[in-house]
């Protein structure tokens, strides 16, 4: 018992201890090696950018990028539940249904915004429909792998307690998945924070893909690099709400 | 004679293995158990003891035959109703706790399921938890909890919420001997207090005969009955009775007849 806030402590400060350490090996190496700063500008240079250009243009391109992964992503967790419960129930679906969604989970969705502009032309929510369809797979796959898996002794003690096929789905399936739920949600995340980033450098029209694009062009590495920082960032921040979440919701284990 | 509680009449239960093979598991099996009464099924393993009482709790259907409970003849196509079910209470091999419940809101789990939410259920789960001493655990999870702790929860669980007839798949198999015995007369403690029917699977000849007023002996391969015995001990029984001659003759004829299959299988 007297360990735990030890190793809790111990767990918050070695992941920023090692940030902190290669932050200085890079700071250490591009004056060593004489690095270019189109190539690779010193963390000096990319705080400098990123403090001077938060207020006018990375903190409304982040903004945009927030709207964009947290819509997508709140589309695609129910999207994706309901098709893994749906699919859940019939193994005929199962089976075919679960190769379909692999396949999509593994296609870079931001390849498809070309033929995408075909259709709707530069629209907004075409990056939103660019995360749904990157995260919705994962999040079906995952939960289909929990849903199917769940033991055969847990639903019988439904069955004998007098439940239905979907009152025992509910009672015993879905907090048995738990865990693959979340393994899902989180990949679903960091795809999330991928297929975003991706949206905005193949749709344009701002957020912080956009800018890294538009910096690099300019030979603004700099300013690329604070960009890519907050793009880390949000995809870390999201990552760690939903661990937080699945804390929350795990107590069990 | 009174009329039984539960009649099983001519069932067969056939199942479809994996590739595609038939396994009959059952065949023309009848059985009858009274109102009250305290009835085991013994017999080697595979010889489909679970199978019936999964049959009677409508876990599983039968291929053939009917089964009645209360005057009600199970439809062989169609679940049964809820209601119809809460009348019965089942008590698996396995503890079978859900992990993200804790030890109380597992054994309230049936309470929660029929929606029987008075205090007055709610005292009869601490007093099931204080007869296995399980109380001071209630706010645990079966995680952190041994096997055995579990077993009992499953135990209780299976009979909380007052079942008319409680059905018990071998519920001791994983207990130590001294657990095993106090359970043993903890159960004979509620039958007499509840005058529950209940329906007893068990590998264990002393065990059968110390708790039944009847045991059904089983055949496998496919599963029937080969003989129904009466056990006549005077109640309220005691762990005194395993020194009597008498008990000791029962557990040898019941002993024979399953020693007499195992024979003939090895023929």
């Amino acid at each position: 018992m007297t360990t735990k806030p030890k190793s809790k402590l111990f767990n918050i400060c070695a992941p920023i201890a090692l940030i902190i350490l290669l932050v200085i090996v890079w700071q250490i190496a591009c004056t060593a090696f004489d690095i270019s700063f189109h190539v690779l500008p010193k963390p000096a240079e990319v705080g400098r950018a990123l403090l001077e250009n938060f207020p006018r243009t990375i903190f409304p391109d982040m903004m945009a990028s927030v709207k964009v992964m947290l819509a997508g992503y709140c589309i695609a967790i129910p999207l994706g539940f309901a098709i893994a419960a749906f699919s859940s129930q019939f193994n005929l679906a199962v089976k075919s249904i679960m190769p379909v969604l692999i396949i999509l989970m593994l296609t870079p969705m931001a390849t498809l915004v070309p033929i995408f502009k075909l259709f709707l032309g530069v629209d907004p929510t075409l990056k939103i429909i660019i995360v749904v369809l990157q995260c919705t797979p994962v999040i079906a796959v995952n939960s289909l792998s929990g849903f199917i898996y769940v033991p055969q002794a847990k639903k019988d003690l439904m069955r004998a307690l007098g439940c239905r096929k979907w009152e025992s789905f509910f009672r015993v399936t879905v907090p048995g998945a738990m865990p693959q739920i979340f393994t899902g949600l989180k990949l679903g995340c960091i795809l999330c924070t991928i297929a975003a980033m991706s949206a905005d450098i193949s749709v344009g029209q701002g957020g912080l893909g956009y800018r890294i694009q538009v910096a690099s062009s300019l030979s603004a590495t700099d300013l690329a690099y604070a960009a890519i920082v907050i793009a880390a960032i949000l995809g870390v921040v999201l990552y760690m709400a939903v661990s937080l979440v699945e804390t929350r919701v795990i107590t069990w284990k | 004679m009174e009329k039984p509680f539960v009649t099983i009449e001519n069932v067969s239960k056939i199942f479809q293995t994996r590739n595609r093979s038939s396994i009959a598991a059952l065949k023309d099996i009848n059985m009858q158990f009274g109102k009250g009464g305290f009835v085991s099924i013994v017999g080697p393993s595979g010889c489909g003891k679970s199978t019936i009482i999964r049959m009677i709790d409508d876990i599983i259907k039968p291929t053939a035959g009917a089964i009645t409970v209360d005057g009600f003849t199970y439809d062989n196509n169609v679940p049964i109703s809820k209601e119809r079910v809460q009348k019965m209470g089942f008590i698996f091999q396995a503890p079978n706790l859900y992990p993200w419940f804790t030890v109380k809101q597992n054994v309230m789990l049936p309470l929660k399921i029929y929606g029987k939410h008075s205090q007055e259920y709610d005292e009869v789960a601490d007093r099931l938890l204080d007869s296995v001493n399980m109380l001071g655990y209630a706010d645990a999870y079966p995680a952190e909890i041994s096997g055995g702790m579990s077993q009992r929860i499953g135990v209780i669980r299976g009979m909380v919420h007052e079942p008319e007839i409680l059905m018990m798949d071998e519920p001791y198999g994983a207990l130590d001997e001294s657990t095993r015995e106090q359970l043993n007369m903890e159960l004979l403690k509620i039958w007499k207090d509840t005058g529950m029917t209940i329906i007893f699977i068990t590998h264990n000849v002393e065990e059968a005969v110390l708790l039944s007023e009847r045991v059904y002996v089983m055949e496998s391969h496919p599963g029937r009955i080969v003989a129904e015995i009466n056990i006549e001990f005077d109640q309220p029984r005691t762990l005194g009775l395993l020194t009597e001659e008498k008990f000791g003759r029962y557990c040898m004829e019941i002993e024979n007849l399953i020693g007499k299959i195992d024979l003939s299988k090895v023929k």
